[in-house]
């Protein structure tokens, strides 16, 4: 421990003594603040946006997508369905890992198999639980076996990062997460827990090779502090900064706020099973009562989408219908209707990760209508508990929450909200289960899009749940940085550079 | 000697494994970090394949006696979020929590004791009444608050201090001064009242009416007899600052451990918070000690028969 | 050549009671003093009255009207300290924002007041395993950070007005304690406890008559310093997000959520800030006053 504070020593003074030294000429190291420290490098353990703008560069994955979202070749150059539940890979045979060893097809079935095996206790499994076999069926082919027709297969598997099968084996899950080795456009360097993560350029990568000779991610939990960072030249790009946030840096001269329309949706969860919000007017009066222009106008800069079901344009599965007006006049007709049940208490859950503004704006707007609305706030773990588990009757009335699957496909919505089944849903309702179960399952896509549009009406009609507004993320740059936020929150180093 | 010393960390150890042991079942009345871990859309048969794998489908008192065993072999277990032993994330934080411990403490007893002095020896006049200003303003703020309008001031519109981070000495001098405020203002005030204090006696009365000149006997016999109060707010001071650290960590984004602390409560990660508050507790007996042995050196006649509570 | 300095020694004389000091001290207080005297009467009258007091409702939110500077006029309605995020009148809420600072603290010093009064005296009464058992708990707390403590206290029972009432109470009873179980300590061989004992008085009225009474001047020092304390404290929560819940205004939640606009509308938190500043900063200075009139050695 002695040696270790004496390294620590001698590391801070020979910063102490860089930092007197005068500023590099060239920009050869980008600094990234995160909101908190990255989970894990092993990109099987943990999908958070911490952990993943990291580990996406260190390694590959199977596909992904371009900046405009449409599903493109990386480590699979091509890709075709041998029948329904078939898939067949073509991989690039010209990759090799950090370490120097070719990436092979087994490597590729190796990593979806260490993701669904029970065993790795990954957190991922359900992203590719439908992927029931995986085999390598020739020098440079994979196969894909899919226990029913699941078309968002593709959009899950651009989440698919391919790790070392050898290096991996041999160092084991703890080891591997320290010291990971993969193909991708960054190698890892180091780790110093709670400071920072520093990667650097993989000269010898096979696509697009990165600007930045150095990355450093930062770990930088308060956003005020991270608009100092990049209005004193400290941090290069930070993540997650609200509206306001943004406008205290709009006429800054060294950084600017980058925006981009995401596939997340803001919602508001009505808990279907207890009083009154089992009450179908009393769910409508909400919906009528909520000004989401002026929510947007207001309080987003404008940059938000209003939306009016859980899908946004750019998901697969979407089709065009029209939400509720913000009709105060009738939102109050029908709180008076509801009568005695109009009355009681409504639980408002949120927690602090959300943008605690929106969720007063609504309980402001819920009030005037004439409801009783009491805001409860909880920490993310004991909020989620609160939303997730236990009988729908003792669950809150209404919850905030903000919603991505992070696969562009109305599968990973609208069923884990919807469908009587899952956790995150509480809403219970046959018909709609039934509508949910076959677009699952449905290769034809207008048929699907016809089924999921069939299950929106529905939830419209029902108002099941309330969507808000499409979420625009918020990023804070340097004015020199060349870099633009794709709607999947993704952080590519190898797509930025420097003016 | 040794006896006292046994006796104490006797009492030290049946404290801080009675903070463990409430701390151990209070966190697990929050749930656990599975429904954090998972991506939106898990089903639940995979959160109950992740709890297990987690080992929270066993009875807690089971989890209990694990961890005392664990614990027994110096063992701190795993983190549930970064999969990496317990060991690695305190060490690796542990310096900067000294660091941070030691900037602010160096600030407080270096700017505050002469600031106490100076207060008592100028009892009434107008330089104390100024003095007391700045003590009572360092003391009036949140935090938080004082920190942020540094970061402002000195980092953004001056651009002399880094706003954030712990890659420099410069960097630990804005999070210093935020957490030493409020201890700087409990020192003046006890030096003010030890040396009030000692004025009062007959040895420093008489030996003024000899006409020593009054720097002298600061030196000589203030310096000493005033040295055991300040000895004891300082041992009790320095785990006051790793309660105040936790917000000053996270405001400058402070590697320490205040800061994973809060995080870890979050996210339910229990074996961090666990290790947090062993090494806490650790520290505050490991302070107390070591007040206690200056005592002795500081005043020979305090022995330590059966100790020297204050 | 030095004199030993005499061991410190227990003051045997029984206590003023607590009437006669706070007479004698009003009789001597420094004409400075009434300035904070003024500033924290005047606190509590605004937390008292704030219905009457405050131009607009607190909790009345113009969307369109966001952040707008001191003096602005909105739809006829005057914001003289400014708007603020929502646009709700930030005069308003900090005078609506003085009843959950202030009397989060004072319920939070009564709590662990009494907590601290109680383990404090049957410490020193009982002694033996009472003694020991207080003690240990003493150690306990001190051994956690306070605000951890709170931090995962407030993760079990979830934030709220009462919630950081308890919490507060619950984490900062061990100064009381202390000096209650100190004080007390030094007053048991005093000759009428021992009269009080010997004649089969019961052990709470000992307590509460011959106990109390000499032990309440050090509290009330010690609670007056713990009151600035507290509001801090509820304010370092509401930077975590565990304080005082919205809508209801504090201080400490205003400070906490204006401090991102600083740089933009200052008036958010800078008055909120300012009034904290000023309420923290008369109880100390009461506070410290009232220590040196009670501290007999001081005298």
């Amino acid at each position: 421990m002695l040696k270790r504070l004496g390294t620590h020593l001698t590391g801070i003074l020979c910063a102490l003594l860089l930092a007197a030294a005068p500023a590099m000429a060239a920009k050869d190291t980008i600094v990234i603040d995160l909101s908190n420290e990255t989970a894990t490098c092993d990109p099987h353990m943990q999908w958070n946006q911490n952990s993943y703008g990291v580990y996406r560069n260190i390694f590959d994955n199977l596909i992904t997508r371009d900046n405009a979202g449409v599903i493109i070749p990386s480590v699979a150059t091509s890709w075709k369905y041998l029948n329904d539940t078939q898939v067949e890979f073509t991989i690039r045979t010209d990759i090799t890992f950090h370490d120097g060893t070719p990436l092979t097809p087994e490597d590729v079935v190796y990593s979806i198999t260490r993701i669904t095996d029970k065993a790795t206790a990954s957190p991922q499994r359900s992203q590719f639980e439908a992927v029931v076999k995986a085999e390598v069926t020739g020098p440079d082919r994979v196969v894909f076996t899919t226990d029913k027709p699941y078309p968002p297969l593709l959009a899950q598997l651009v989440k698919l990062s391919i790790v070392p099968k050898a290096y991996v084996e041999k160092v084991g899950k703890e080891e591997f997460n320290k010291h990971p080795i993969g193909s991708g456009p960054y190698k890892f360097v180091e780790w110093s827990r709670g400071v920072h993560i520093i990667l650097e350029r993989n000269d010898a990568y096979w696509g697009n090779k990165g600007f930045f000779q150095k990355a450093q991610f930062r770990f930088v939990p308060d956003p005020g502090t991270r608009v100092a960072d990049l209005r004193t030249g400290k941090a290069d790009l930070a993540v997650d900064l609200n509206p306001d946030l943004s406008a205290t840096i709009e006429r800054d001269k060294v950084c600017e706020p980058r925006v981009t329309l995401t596939e997340r949706v803001a919602f508001l969860r009505t808990n279907n099973g207890r009083t009154p919000t089992s009450n179908k007017t009393i769910r409508q009066a909400i919906a009528y009562g909520i000004d989401k222009q002026g929510i947007i106008d207001g309080l987003m800069n404008g940059q938000d989408r209003i939306a009016s079901t859980m899908l946004t344009k750019e998901m697969t599965g979407y089709s065009e219908l029209a939400g509720y007006p913000y009709d105060l006049e009738k939102a109050r007709k029908l709180v008076a209707e509801a009568g005695d049940a109009a009355k009681e208490e409504i639980v408002f859950a949120t927690a602090p990760s959300y943008d605690q503004r929106v969720v007063q704006a609504v309980q402001q707007m819920l009030t005037d209508i004439g409801l009783k609305v009491r805001i409860e706030m909880m920490d993310q773990a004991s909020f989620l508990k609160a939303v997730q588990q236990g009988d729908l009757a003792t669950r809150p009335h209404i919850s905030f929450g903000r919603w991505s699957c992070a696969c562009m496909d109305a599968d990973g919505v609208v069923y884990p909200l919807m469908h009587s089944s899952s956790a995150w849903s509480q809403t219970r309702n046959a018909t709609l289960d039934e509508l949910l179960d076959q677009a699952r399952i449905c290769l034809d896509p207008a048929k699907r899009v016809d089924l999921y549009s069939q299950a929106d009406k529905i939830i419209l009609d029902e108002s099941y749940i309330l969507p808000l507004y499409q979420v625009a993320y918020i990023y804070g740059a340097n004015k020199n940085l060349v870099w633009t936020p794709t709607p999947d929150e993704s952080l590519f180093l190898n797509r930025m550079s420097w003016k | 000697m040794s006896r006292f010393i046994l006796k104490r960390l006797w009492q030290a150890f049946i404290a801080a494994l009675g903070a463990l042991t409430i701390l151990f079942f209070v966190q697990r009345l929050t749930g656990d970090p599975t429904l954090l871990l998972v991506p939106e859309g898990a089903t639940a048969e995979d959160i109950a394949t992740l709890r297990t794998s987690l080992g929270f489908d066993q009875p807690l008192y089971v989890q209990y006696l694990q961890y005392l065993k664990g614990l027994a072999c110096f063992d701190l277990g795993m983190s549930y979020v970064q999969g990496v032993p317990v060991w690695d994330i305190m060490l690796s934080r542990l310096p900067y929590t000294l660091w941070l411990t030691a900037g602010a403490m160096l600030l407080s007893i270096g700017a505050g004791l002469p600031i106490g002095v100076l207060m008592a020896l100028k009892r009434g006049t107008f330089l104390e009444r100024i003095l007391q200003g700045v003590v009572f303003t360092g003391q009036s703020m949140p935090t938080f608050f004082s920190g942020i309008l540094m970061i402002l001031l000195f980092a953004v519109h001056l651009q002399w201090l880094p706003s954030s981070g712990s890659d420099s000495l410069l960097a630990l001098l804005m999070p210093s001064v935020a957490l030493g405020l409020l201890t700087l203002a409990t020192f003046a005030r006890v030096a003010r009242t030890a040396v009030l204090d000692e004025l009062g006696k007959d040895y420093v009365r008489t030996a003024r009416a000899k006409g020593v000149p009054l720097r002298r006997i600061i030196w000589r016999h203030l310096a000493r007899n005033s040295a055991i109060p300040v000895i004891t707010v300082a041992a009790l001071e320095i785990s006051h600052l790793l309660a105040g650290a936790v917000i000053v960590e996270t405001l400058f984004a402070w590697p320490g451990l205040g800061q994973v602390a809060v995080q870890a409560i979050e996210a339910r990660d229990f074996p961090i918070v666990q290790a947090v508050v062993l090494f806490g507790a650790a520290a505050s007996v490991l302070c107390n000690l070591i007040a206690d042995l200056l005592y002795g050196l500081v005043d020979p006649r305090i022995r330590h028969s059966g100790g020297a509570q204050s | 050549m030095s004199m030993p300095a005499p061991l410190p020694q227990e003051d045997l004389r029984p206590r003023p009671s607590f009437g006669a000091v706070l007479r004698s001290a009003a009789a001597s207080v420094p004409p400075y003093l009434w300035i904070f005297i003024a500033i924290l009467l005047g606190f509590i009258a605004m937390a008292l009255f704030a219905p009457l007091l405050a131009p607009n409702d607190p909790t009345s939110q113009n969307l369109l009207g966001r952040m707008k500077a001191p003096g602005s006029v909105i739809r006829g309605v005057t914001y003289i300290f400014g708007s603020d995020e929502l646009g709700r009148d930030v005069l308003s809420r900090i005078i609506y924002g003085a009843r959950a600072s202030m009397s989060v603290a004072v319920l939070s010093v009564c709590l662990s007041g009494a907590i601290g009064i109680l383990a404090g005296l049957l410490a020193a009464y009982c002694r033996g395993w009472v003694e020991s058992a207080v003690m240990r708990l003493v150690d306990m707390m001190l051994s956690i950070p306070a605000l951890l403590f709170a931090v995962i206290t407030v993760a079990v029972i979830g934030p709220g007005f009462i919630n950081v009432i308890l919490v507060l109470g619950l984490t900062r009873w061990t100064r009381y304690a202390r000096v209650v179980y100190g004080q007390a300590l030094g007053l048991m061989p005093q000759p009428y406890v021992r009269y009080a004992r010997f004649v089969g008085t019961r052990p709470l009225a000992i307590m509460c008559r011959h106990l109390l009474p000499n032990v309440f001047g050090q509290v009330v020092v010690v609670a007056t310093l713990e009151f600035g304390s507290m509001v801090l404290f509820e304010a370092g929560l509401s930077f975590l997000g565990l304080g005082v819940q919205p809508p209801t205004p504090s201080w400490g939640a205003m400070m906490n959520v204006g401090r991102h606009y600083l740089d933009t509308a200052w008036w958010i938190a800078g008055f909120p800030g300012l009034c904290l500043f000023l309420l923290v900063l008369s109880v100390n200075i009461i506070g410290d006053h009232l220590r040196d009139r009670l501290d007999p050695r001081l005298r």
